[in-house]
């Protein structure tokens, strides 16, 4: 470049001289800062500065406000002199080639319909509309913009409840039993008949090998009904969100498409909640958290149509400036003022930059030895040329949301998608709180020790009066009997009951093989001795026989008058009176046992929801200045080949978001309720205090621990790295090594 | 080209406008170099400092420049190349050709 002669000429050229009106003067001779500045800028002078506060994109600044509609032939000072290098912009026209192609976008939420990127809005500041908007000049809606993102948002938390609300109308969905197709968006009918028409009843005696057929029906119903609960979700999404936002994109200049935006949002988020939805099966009033999703269903879907108006009324009157009122600015209705904010941010971006440039060319070298500023810059930069700024924070992010910064110097703004999870979290704690108090005041109502240990005794000795019958049908109540008899046995054969059965009144011997029977097959038949006592010695004297001959055995005990059904009985009455003794003992004495978790577990998972909710944004702001400060690779990153062919994947953002923040939310605060829980519950409270002594004690152990190190180990025998007292140190090192095996380590 | 926006543009069209406009030519081998991309983006802030240096200000709620840019640069680039940075120099092509040889 320094050998180009002429090129050399034009720069002095430039820089030597002014030009106002077309009218060129000469200035300083000299290189100064007037000349320095003039030639810098001297060829820029079509840049407009206040571009930047303008409320344009900057295609509109690029391309429209510089090149003329007259296919101005831009020169400069030095081409006016050199014809050959005249600079001929095209017209507006051929530089604005751009082709559009149908994007839905309406519903284009990964880009964040509200920006009005690649597109400019014609406001009476902005004069020039590119080519492939120009038909729109008189009706060109910019006003649009400004409820574009609430429409959205609105529309988008609208369609959640709705599908939820016509979710929760399924009733008992694991008891899917049979299914047909009803229409588009039902495609499995629930029923609770416990009988299966479509798959046959599992037989539990076989293996899984004998219910194939069965599992297999069941498993194609599950996958069918997966696929029903996919697809009407899928299907009301596009419904809600494809007609509910009809006409809500930048370009849009037919007013019937806002009304019919209105009309459909009205009628499917009324149609997805209707009035019979609001009773149970047995036509009572149901759940509370039910009825006001369906209420916010509702509720949203008229402020989705109330922004539709408001379209309709921006495209039938163009002119009217909502901006310009005080409660449109109050609601923040400036007209693309976020396209503002972000020139605004470039500029602090490069201020900073340069800034930064200034500071590091004053800061103290490592070297004296570089005698210029060049030199002095690299050797700067090798030392400081890396500095740090705490960034991202939540207390950071609140300053730079109060002070607006976060738009207009960050130049960080949030899409639509991210405006919509925060909006399903806060609703998550919104449920949480209405299920939770709904819960609690159930609890609260219906809670009776009572009336409970009552269900309860009647429950358990159902339970096992059943027992008891079965087992006196079946062959268990010979067990029964062969366990006494064996117990009689043994205690006659101990002499407790006194009874001398040596002989019997005439003298025979108590053998079982002689005064009973025997068949065949060698079994004895004893029911010829039909006299109690007979029996009972028999049974005393020949204790094998339960073993040898369980049923001849049993013969010789009804013989001696023994009441099996009265023994049942008996067992049934002890066991009842047990189990119910014992299951009073575990139910909860008072009401506050109960409730208290309650409030906690629903206060527990309401904070976590709601501190989710709150830190979604700071935490995205946080990834949004990692990945531009490079922290978090972007083109680099070895996982880019798989973020590049699953662009797909964005889409699951929302719904985990939701479910995350719903489960983690209930599982920790049922946790926590659950620890509460024992802390209250008589069965544990000992328990638990006992465990939280030890843990205090722990946590008192690990606080005196660090005392002693700090004031001891390590003032007394360190300087530093550098050991003073090289033995107490070896020692105390030592001691405090072993002890980390106590468990005080965990604090 | 398709942008995510809907936005079709032609190879045509970005050496036409973009490269023609910012790298020097539209021809097939032209990209943007580190310093032609810096130059792009520090273009506004050469002219607001250039504009208050001539005696105008800026637009409402323009960023203005960090203070003493134009100055700083011109003490240096005069120390670095004449080795005084208060001597005055005259603007001749020398001088610019010392300054880009430098």
């Amino acid at each position: 470049m320094a050998q180009n002669d002429d090129l050399i000429q034009e720069m002095v050229q430039a820089a030597s001289t002014t030009s106002h009106a077309g009218v060129e003067a000469k200035r300083s001779p000299y290189f100064d800062v007037l000349t320095f500045a003039n030639g810098l800028t001297r060829d820029m002078e079509l840049f407009d500065i206040s571009n930047e506060t303008r409320v344009s994109t900057s295609v509109d600044d690029v391309f429209e406000r510089h090149i003329k509609s007259d296919h101005q032939v831009i020169t400069t000072p030095a081409a006016a002199a050199s014809p050959e290098d005249i600079y001929q912009l095209p017209t507006p026209r051929e530089a604005n080639t751009l082709n559009y192609i149908y994007s839905a976008p309406s519903i284009d939420v990964q880009a964040g319909n509200y920006r009005s990127k690649g597109t400019v809005l014609n406001s009476p500041n902005n004069c020039f509309p590119p080519p492939h908007l120009e038909f729109l000049n008189q009706i060109y809606p910019h006003k649009i913009l400004h409820w574009s993102t609430a429409l959205t948002v609105c529309l988008w938390a609208s369609s959640l409840f709705g599908s939820f609300s016509a979710a929760f109308q399924i009733r008992q969905p694991l008891k899917v039993e049979e299914v047909e197709v009803t229409d588009d968006l039902v495609l499995a009918n629930y029923t609770a008949a416990p009988t299966s028409p479509v798959c046959g009843e599992l037989d539990y005696d076989q293996s899984l090998g004998g219910n194939v057929s069965e599992l297999s029906c069941r498993l194609g119903i599950s996958v069918y009904t997966s696929l029903g609960f996919f697809a009407s979700f899928s299907l009301a999404g596009i419904c809600f969100m494809g007609l509910g936002s009809l006409g809500n994109y930048v370009g849009n200049t037919k007013c019937y498409l806002p009304l019919l935006g209105a009309f459909f949002s009205l009628v499917l988020s009324f149609g997805f909640t209707t009035e019979q939805e609001l009773q149970d099966r047995d036509g009572k009033v149901i759940e509370s958290s039910f009825r006001m999703m369906v209420v916010l269903c509702r509720l949203l879907g008229c402020v989705v149509a109330y922004f539709h108006l408001c379209n309709f009324a921006a495209v039938v009157s163009p002119k009217t400036e909502f901006h310009e009122y005080k409660w449109g600015r109050w609601l923040g209705l400036a007209p693309l003022g976020r396209e503002a904010h972000v020139k605004s941010a470039g500029a602090h971006k490069v201020n900073l930059l340069v800034r930064n440039a200034m500071v590091l060319m004053e800061t103290q070298g490592v070297s004296t030895l570089f005698k210029t500023y060049f030199g002095h810059g690299l050797s700067a930069f090798a030392v400081s040329g890396t500095t740090e700024e705490q960034a991202g924070s939540f207390t950071w992010l609140f300053r730079k949301m109060r002070d607006q910064s976060i738009l207009k110097e960050e130049g960080i703004w949030y899409s639509t998608r991210l405006l919509v999870s925060v909006l399903t979290q806060l609703s998550i704690a919104l449920f949480i709180i209405l299920l939770g108090t709904s819960s609690i005041q159930r609890v609260d109502e219906q809670f009776g020790i009572e009336k409970a240990q009552s269900h309860l005794s009647d429950a358990l000795d159902n339970a096992i009066q059943t027992s008891v019958t079965t087992v006196k049908t079946t062959d268990v109540s010979a067990e029964i009997s062969k366990a006494f008899a064996s117990t009689l046995t043994s205690m006659g054969n101990a002499g407790l009951f006194g009874f001398d059965c040596s002989n019997t009144t005439d003298g025979v011997p108590y053998v079982v093989s002689e005064l009973c029977g025997v068949s065949a097959t060698g079994s004895f038949d004893c029911s010829m001795i039909t006299t109690s006592k007979d029996s009972l010695y028999l049974l005393i004297q020949n204790p094998d026989l339960i073993e040898l001959d369980t049923a001849a055995a049993y013969q010789l005990l009804d013989a001696t008058e023994f009441n099996t059904t009265y023994m049942a009985d008996i067992v049934q009455e002890q066991l009842e009176f047990v189990v119910n003794q014992s299951v009073d003992s575990m139910y909860t004495d008072k009401k506050y046992m109960v409730t208290t978790p309650l409030y906690v577990a629903v206060l527990v998972a309401m904070i976590n929801a709601l501190w989710l909710s709150v830190s979604y944004i700071p935490s995205i702001t946080t990834t949004i200045l990692e990945l531009r400060s490079g922290v978090i690779p972007s083109l680099k990153s070895p996982d880019f080949e798989k973020y590049r062919v699953a662009p797909d994947t964005v889409s699951m953002l929302t719904g985990s978001l939701f479910w995350g923040c719903l489960v983690s939310s209930l599982l920790l605060g049922l946790v926590i309720g659950f620890v509460v829980f024992l802390f209250l519950w008589q069965g544990s409270e000992f328990t638990m205090i006992r465990a939280l002594t030890v843990l205090l004690a722990a946590f008192i152990l690990a606080i005196v621990k660090v005392l002693i190190i700090i004031f001891c180990c390590r003032s007394r025998y360190y300087r530093g790295l550098y050991r003073i007292k090289p033995a107490a140190s070896n020692i105390s090192l030592l001691a405090l090594e072993r002890a980390k095996y106590v468990p005080d380590c965990i604090f | 080209m398709r942008s995510r926006f809907g936005i079709e543009v032609t190879l045509e069209e970005v050496r036409k406008t973009i490269l023609q406009g910012l790298g020097g030519s539209d021809d097939e081998g032209e990209v943007l170099d580190l310093m032609e991309v810096i130059a792009i983006l520090v273009i506004p802030i050469l002219i607001k400092a250039s504009t208050l240096e001539g005696g105008g200000s800026l637009p409402e709620n323009v960023v203005p420049p960090p203070e003493n840019l134009l100055p700083s640069v011109v003490r240096i680039l005069l120390h670095d190349v004449c080795g005084d940075a208060s001597a005055e120099q005259e603007l001749s092509p020398d001088f610019i050709r010392r300054m880009l040889n430098f």
